[in-house]
């Protein structure tokens, strides 16, 4: 039970250094979606981020394309439903909307994975711009319908913007990340 | 993890996105159905989230307040000079004000003034900005604990800043007035008129429903009008303000964009009922009264409200109001939501169906 690789003379110690790779290993892989959350919380926050509710769609999207695209095992569909979730929840939308138009998003990054990593970042950041305005096209259509109302058209020319806008920071940060942090098997 | 062939895995992993899409849609459907659920689920993920929340605001309060303490230290000289003159003007009207207050209890005091219920309130700090792109509301971290309930008035320190719609356990959600969902009737100070702000999720509120032949004048102050039952009249909402011709908005006093701080009034008005009516003429005559009319509407415009609210009736003779006035005595029947003082009056010229003269 004892957790330390150092010594050398534990029976166990195989598999408690197995162990301790497993939750190592899960650990990065649970990272992208646990600081996306992370995130989606803290921008909710009232901290007098300038426009934080527009920025965020935008950057989760570029989070779930980005993940999707270089690392489906991090970015599976379960924790892209359970971040729209939460994004719905904690933003008092309607439940459920969020979550299936990053599902599609996701879906589609995923299938078209093999295409997409052998662009470059231009390549890349074009195709998420295409792909981030029609989600925040969907979402707005989506909400409109379920509040019998058209919503005002602006906020969604600004996320659109913004959404576009956040990818090459976080696509910086991500293959940053990808390639260290939340990498499950470190190269070192 | 249970060892199973890649197949399978590759299988199972492939039928994860369908699952869930379409768990998404059985969510989205079963949310708009169930209501009470999806708020009792959103207020429950807010009561979690609130403490966190509250923790994260901190620093950020203390931060913008030494920031603006240090640049305020730059402009000590003017802004000494600024409040030693603001100062004496105020000196002033704190002398007005006294008189006032003396004459004002003796007037009260000599019409055997019934004093208003003194409403019980609550101060909050607003813990999450929690609208989203296509609402505008916040999170405060009091809730029924503290004795805030469902349709409480919260107010900024400047003015009105919204209402209660959702309460969990040590949170409540406060929507805002400029949300898309806000419909708060108004009252315009010095044209006395009265119509409806309408947020539309920009920072300013629309006014609509106004009277045709009185429009609010820019600048004037709007209060809030006191019926429907919903809310007091009187409590400061903004000023009109035209960003186009025959467009007025309010702007708000209260600084929606940077509350911190919301106080959460209990007014209690629902408590306020019309007293039934026994005896009186019934209601259906008057309708055929009114049909004889080559216009029904007329008299049906908010100016006849407001002219038989203020005793401000304009030239034009406004024929239904005069006679109603002597059938109908109370008016239980056609609006049980008008408060008493306005009985009698205003209300056989207000109907259920929508003003037809206003826009917006």
């Amino acid at each position: 039970m004892t957790a330390n690789p150092g010594s050398s003379w534990h029976r166990n110690q195989d598999s408690s250094v197995a162990l301790a790779q497993r939750l190592d290993r899960l650990a990065r892989r649970l990272l992208p979606g646990g600081i996306t959350a992370l995130v989606i919380v803290l921008l909710a926050a009232p901290t007098g981020f300038p426009a934080a509710t527009a920025l965020l769609p935008g950057l989760v999207m570029a989070s779930v394309f980005f993940w999707s695209v270089w690392r489906p095992a991090s970015m599976s569909a379960p924790i892209v439903f359970g971040l729209g979730l939460l994004m719905d929840l904690v933003g008092f939308a309607s439940p459920g909307v969020d979550a299936f138009v990053f599902l599609l998003l996701h879906g589609i990054a995923v299938h078209a994975r093999f295409g997409l990593m052998r662009l470059n970042f231009l390549g890349m950041w074009c195709i998420f711009a295409v792909l981030g305005s029609a989600a925040c096209w969907l979402l707005w259509f989506l909400i409109s319908l379920l509040a019998f109302r058209p919503m005002p058209l602006a906020p969604v020319v600004f996320e659109c913007l913004l959404a576009i806008g956040v990818y090459p920071l976080l696509a910086a940060a991500g293959t940053w990340a990808h390639h260290r942090l939340a990498n499950p098997e470190p190269q070192s | 993890m249970i060892p199973v062939s890649i197949q399978i895995r590759q299988a199972l992993d492939r039928l994860w996105f369908p699952a869930m899409l379409l768990l998404s849609i059985a969510t989205i459907l079963l949310g708009w159905a169930d209501q009470r659920a999806t708020v009792a689920a959103r207020m429950a993920v807010a009561d979690v989230l609130s403490p966190l929340w509250s923790l994260v605001a901190t620093p950020g309060d203390e931060m913008s307040a030494a920031l603006s303490e240090l640049r305020g230290i730059g402009h000590l000289a003017q802004e000494n000079a600024r409040l030693r003159s603001e100062n004496e003007t105020l000196r002033g009207w704190y002398d007005v004000a006294i008189s006032l207050t003396q004459e004002n209890a003796t007037l009260k005091e000599n019409l055997h003034w019934m004093p208003d219920p003194v409403p019980s309130f609550v101060t909050a700090r607003v813990v999450g900005d929690i609208g989203g792109l296509y609402s505008h509301a916040v999170l405060i971290n009091a809730g029924p604990d503290s004795g805030v309930r469902v349709g409480n008035i919260a107010l900024a320190a400047d003015g009105f800043a919204g209402r209660v719609t959702e309460t969990g356990h040590h949170s409540a959600r406060v929507l805002l007035i400029n949300d898309v969902a806000s419909r708060i009737p108004v009252m315009l100070e010095s044209s006395h008129g009265t119509a409806i702000m309408a947020g539309d999720n920009s920072p300013m509120p629309r006014l609509m429903f106004y009277a045709q032949d009185n429009h609010p004048v820019e600048g004037e102050r709007v209060v809030t009008s006191g019926q429907g039952d919903l809310l007091p009249g009187g409590l400061p909402v903004g000023t009109v303000h035209y960003i186009r011709a025959a467009t007025p908005i309010v702007m708000p006093y209260a600084r929606l964009d940077h509350l911190h701080i919301l106080r959460v009034f209990d007014f209690e008005t629902e408590t306020i009922d019309a007293p039934d009516a026994p005896g009186r003429v019934p209601v259906a005559p008057q309708r055929g009264h009114m049909a004889k009319h080559n216009n029904p509407m007329e008299g049906m415009t908010l100016d006849g409200v407001v002219g038989g609210m203020t005793g401000h009736q304009d030239d034009r003779p406004i024929q239904t109001s005069a006679p109603h006035r002597e059938e109908t005595p109370a008016p239980a029947d056609t609006a049980p939501a008008s408060s008493p003082e306005d009985q009698g009056e205003a209300t056989p010229v207000m109907p259920s169906s929508p003003l037809p003269s206003g826009r917006g």
